[in-house]
């Protein structure tokens, strides 16, 4: 019963979001004035299809986007984001507010306090949330 | 090593949050309504109770896990103003419970300074705690495991040191067990002190939005929930009874803080620093959470468009949540001057455990309403609970809530029926209030598309 609709999806893989995603984050100076010496791992789960991708933020810019995850789950910096592919596709597009997402249940982030705080911020920053 | 750290951290943590300086409050309460005897009983029925809550909502937890629980698993089971009264009155209750801790703790320390106005003390702990959540600092997991261990260990520790060999004292025996004359029938003294002593475990379930990863759903959390239970079961009756050892029932029914009362029988007049030690240890596990997880609830609720966009507002400096911590600040301001102006620390602990109550039944229907609704949700802990069980909680937790009101005695009820009346009107307004906004405000983005 989750409300905000995620059934009307535009053909876009979870890649191509992420590398829009990447874009859009490194040619922000708001979000490089947020992330100050704030450096993670952002694992980005999708539970229906099982893909995996690890995007590397540091040093201000998120540097890399890998398959699958090159670290441990038990690091600290690690930020697990898991939802099914569809809403992840639209987080990272700027069309489903991750906050809303973690209220309706849609998405789960395995993280510090301040880490989900942040990440709303930065999706703030990004799309005017 | 690092399982056991997880664990030991999701125990501390559901320990720590339900054991506030209030907790003290409660128990003078319950020697109102209860011989030791049955309020050790109704401390342990209550505790029992909640185990059994814990493993629904670590059911619900395992659907959505990290979600803003309250929020989230009574909307997506309950109708939407159902679901958005009951968090509205849980939101009350948060509110009201950081009042009357940092009232609590002001008492506290006017033990040792009384020449400090009790006003000042409760605004400069709420003015500290909103400062440390605008910066955006975090109590580090091993600070929390560390203060909340030794808040418990020093209750333990204290309460055996206290009751000793004094045990005797208690003159349990079939006649003063049995005794209806001084406090009535023990059923009604049971059913009178169960509901208060619900407010002894809350907050225990706030554990399912700290899991450190999806499969920490399946056992850690789920487990996690009934031993902070335990734990806490078990410190509460230690010091209860050592209390009942040690002094007079009078003695601890007249005094919103009866442990600093305790202390001083104790170890004399040091007693009052002991005491302040023991507050301060339960005021950073349990307040300094409860306003950041009350700030989170009022941030979420601004965000979805339920309360004003300014409480949903973020530091793009440190990404706190500074709308929902000063609002959730100004809120507990306004609710520790009623409190201390009017003395209504334990008529608002008693009316918190009747809202909570509710509140708790309400996850119990959500458990069997999304079982029915959504039957082949992915679940990673299902409670054992048999169904029948699970409805009969659904009826027992509420009748349990407006028995603890009922525990009130003379003009007292009638104050704490006034508050809860007033609450429920407030919640039900301010329900129709938001929902009033949000149509307003979808109704205006849809203009906005047009043009």
């Amino acid at each position: 019963m989750a409300t905000t609709d995620v059934s009307a999806i535009q053909t876009s893989s979870l890649l191509a979001s992420l590398q829009d995603f990447q874009n859009r984050f490194n040619n922000d100076t708001r979000v490089k004035k947020l992330i100050k010496g704030w450096n993670r791992y952002l694992k980005v789960d999708g539970t229906d299809t099982g893909e995996i991708y690890t995007l590397t933020i540091q040093d201000l810019a998120v540097n890399k986007i890998e398959t699958g995850s090159p670290v441990s789950d038990d690091d600290e910096d690690l930020i697990s984001l898991q939802a099914a592919q569809e809403v992840l596709v639209r987080i990272f597009t700027g069309k489903y507010n991750p906050a809303h997402a973690l209220i309706d249940g849609a998405l789960a982030v395995f993280s510090g306090e301040r880490d989900k705080v942040k990440l709303e911020a930065i999706a703030m920053i990004i799309w005017g949330m | 090593m690092k399982k056991a750290f997880e664990l030991g951290f999701y125990v501390t943590f559901g320990a720590g949050i339900a054991f506030g300086i209030s907790s003290f409050t409660i128990i003078s309460e319950l020697f109102k309504v209860a011989s030791s005897f049955w309020l050790v009983v109704s401390i342990c029925i209550a505790g029992l109770i909640c185990m059994l809550l814990s493993s629904s909502i670590a059911e619900l937890a395992s659907m959505y896990p990290s979600s803003p629980g309250v929020r989230t698993y009574l909307k997506v089971a309950l109708p939407p103003r159902t679901s958005l009264f009951l968090v509205y009155l849980y939101l009350m209750f948060m509110i009201m419970v950081a009042g009357i801790e940092s009232y609590l703790f002001a008492l506290v320390v006017r033990q040792l300074f009384p020449q400090l106005p009790a006003l000042a003390v409760v605004l400069t702990l709420l003015a500290c705690t909103v400062v440390v959540n605008l910066l955006g600092l975090e109590l580090p997991r091993g600070v929390q495991m560390f203060t909340t261990t030794a808040l418990i260990l020093g209750v333990l520790g204290l309460g055996a040191y206290g009751a000793g060999t004094h045990l005797s004292e208690l003159h349990w025996n079939s006649t003063t067990i049995m005794d209806r004359q001084t406090l009535g029938h023990p059923l009604w003294q049971v059913l009178g002190a169960v509901g208060s002593a619900v407010y002894l475990f809350i907050g225990f379930e706030w554990v399912t939005m700290m899991g450190f990863s999806a499969k920490s759903y399946e056992r850690k959390i789920p487990i996690s929930m009934p031993l902070a239970i335990l734990t806490n079961i078990v410190a509460y009756c230690v010091f209860s009874l050592a209390m009942a050892t040690r002094m007079h029932v009078a003695n601890i029914t007249v005094t919103d803080i009866p442990q600093i009362s305790y202390f001083v029988q104790i170890f004399g007049a040091r007693g009052s620093a002991v005491g302040l030690m023991l507050s301060i240890l339960a005021i950073v596990s349990c307040f300094n959470a409860g306003v950041m997880g009350g700030s989170r609830l009022i941030h979420a609720l601004a965000r979805e468009g339920n309360f004003p966009k300014s409480w949903g507002k973020i530091s793009l400096n440190t990404g706190a949540p500074i709308g929902g911590v000063l609002a959730l600040g100004g809120l507990a301001a306004i609710g520790s001057v009623v409190i201390v102006r009017f003395n209504l620390a334990e008529i608002t602990a008693v009316v918190g455990s009747t809202i909570v109550c509710f509140v708790y039944a309400a996850f119990m229907w959500a458990v069997l309403r999304l079982r029915k609704a959504q039957p082949n949700a992915r679940r990673t802990f299902r409670s054992p609970l048999p169904v029948w069980l699970q409805w009969g909680m659904v009826g027992v937790l509420p009748v349990a809530g407006i028995g603890a009101l009922f525990g009130l005695e003379g003009k007292t009820f009638y104050y704490g029926l006034a508050t809860i009346t007033g609450l429920v009107v407030i919640s039900a307004v301010t329900v129709l209030w938001s929902t009033k906004y949000n149509s307003n405000a979808a109704a205006m983005r849809l203009q906005a598309k047009a043009s």
